[in-house]
């Protein structure tokens, strides 16, 4: 039931948020009652139940793949694959 | 970057389970609490790759599987009442309360009971039926509780006086302290729930590690997620060290979303709360702060959750409580399937039977 989905900003208006689901033509509006700071276009949003609930950090993202190579790294020395 | 995919590269995904495989020296038994988590362990495969001493239990992290059958006999009182409708999330449908009654039958017995994607559509329906009461079915934990918060601050806005919340919902940490508190609990670490965390964050989970010596995770659903959360719990113990770590920063803040809680505080307080197979579980639900009562449908509509025990023959407690797997109930997949369930872990897409049933070859 907790289950959110991430979702790009594509418009802004009143207090919504119109956003595209990965790289299909499905639209979801959110409400951003819930976020502070508001989100701005082209920023992901993590969606549930019709509700903004976070603005999914880039930066972050990109560090924890860095990490999961780093700690696979160690593995693919060994085995080669 | 598509962040739904970067998450369940193959390669890294190997090399991680390669890496856990060698680290990993006693059997260790990790518990995640949320159905997306159990449905994404099984759907991804990964309950089949993880080393042969990594036990996965999954613990009471469906909100629609821990709903108390009193709290199911209470919805069902609701919706045979007159100019009343019932409007719900999907998943509380076919939830089996006293004598597998549950929502789907009263339906087809003539109730009005609607099914909505948010609990806006709700609001909607309130404004469309002016003459009746319309009672939304508030279940869900920390991820789901403030938009419904959110939703009654808006009806109060709008002046909807026809809007009401039945509220159980409830909450994360104290079903935890609630398990460990049990000495027959034999979990070595969690993997904690990604969405509830985002709206918590890190800090009401610390007495895991503080006070029972248990390492966690925050993670996020997919498969890298997931073993990423098991491999550092694995390193954890190896190195004797007890801590939260908060594993999904890309979605989870460690402060989580202060606006959410303000909102969902402002509308709701703690309370002691039921849980399916369980039983009551001191401080881990939410009733309404005196402010919001008028939209509590319990006390505007004058109804009190009768006493209801569990269904004769079902395992669901045991199975919530990580004592029991689905496969190993009498019922599963005889008696209990998806097209028919007995208890509410097989009813729930979400649930651990649901998905032992669907995704389990071994079973």
């Amino acid at each position: 039931m907790c289950l959110a989905i991430p979702a790009k900003v594509e418009e802004l208006e009143n207090g919504m948020a119109n956003c595209r689901v990965g790289d299909s033509e499905t639209y979801v509006k959110a409400s951003l009652m819930l976020l502070d700071p508001p989100p701005q276009i082209g920023d992901y949003l993590i969606i549930h139940a019709g509700f903004a609930i976070r603005i999914l950090d880039p930066k972050e993202a990109e560090e924890s793949l860095a990490v999961l190579r780093e700690m696979a790294q160690l593995q693919t020395g060994q085995t080669g694959f | 970057m598509d962040y739904t995919r970067a998450f369940g590269d193959p390669e890294l995904s190997k090399g991680l389970l390669a890496q856990m495989q060698e680290e990993l020296k006693e059997p260790f038994r990790f518990m995640e609490v949320c159905g997306t988590h159990t449905v994404a362990i099984f759907q991804s495969g990964l309950h089949t790759l993880l080393p042969k001493n990594m036990a996965h239990i999954s613990g009471p992290g469906c909100p629609v599987c821990v709903t108390h059958e009193s709290e199911v006999a209470t919805f069902l009182m609701l919706a045979a009442m007159d100019k009343v409708i019932i409007a719900t999330f999907g998943d509380l449908m076919r939830v089996p309360g006293p004598k597998g009654a549950n929502l789907k039958l009263a339906q087809a017995e003539g109730a009005r009971v609607e099914v909505v994607y948010s609990p806006f559509d709700a609001l909607a329906l309130a404004k469309d039926n002016p003459e009746h009461k319309v009672v939304f079915l508030g279940v869900g934990f920390e991820t789901t509780a403030p938009t419904i918060a959110a939703t009654i601050q808006m009806a109060r806005e709008q002046g909807l006086d026809n809007f009401l919340v039945l509220c159980f919902h409830k909450l994360v940490p104290p079903a935890l302290k609630g398990l460990l508190a049990d000495p027959e609990a034999a979990v070595d670490g969690f993997i904690l729930p990604g969405h509830v965390s985002t709206i918590i964050g890190l800090e009401p989970y610390q007495f895991l590690a503080k006070e029972y010596n248990v390492p966690a995770v925050i993670t996020g659903f997919d498969p890298l997620d997931i073993l990423k959360a098991l491999l550092l719990m694995v390193r954890m113990v190896n190195e004797g060290k007890h801590e939260v770590v908060n594993g999904y920063k890309r979605a989870v803040a460690d402060e989580g979303n202060p606006k959410a809680r303000q909102v969902l505080y402002e509308v709701f307080q703690p309370c002691d709360a039921l849980w399916r197979g369980i039983g009551e579980i001191p401080g881990s639900g939410l009733t309404f702060a005196p402010e919001y009562e008028r939209f509590d449908a319990l006390k505007v509509l004058g109804v009190t959750p009768p006493e209801a025990g569990p269904l004769p023959g079902c395992k669901c407690g045991d199975v919530l409580k990580g004592k029991m797997r689905p496969d190993k109930c009498p019922l599963f997949k005889k008696a209990c399937t998806p097209a028919n369930p007995v208890g509410p872990c097989m009813v729930s897409t979400e649930g651990s039977c649901a998905a032992y049933y669907k995704y389990n070859i071994d079973s």
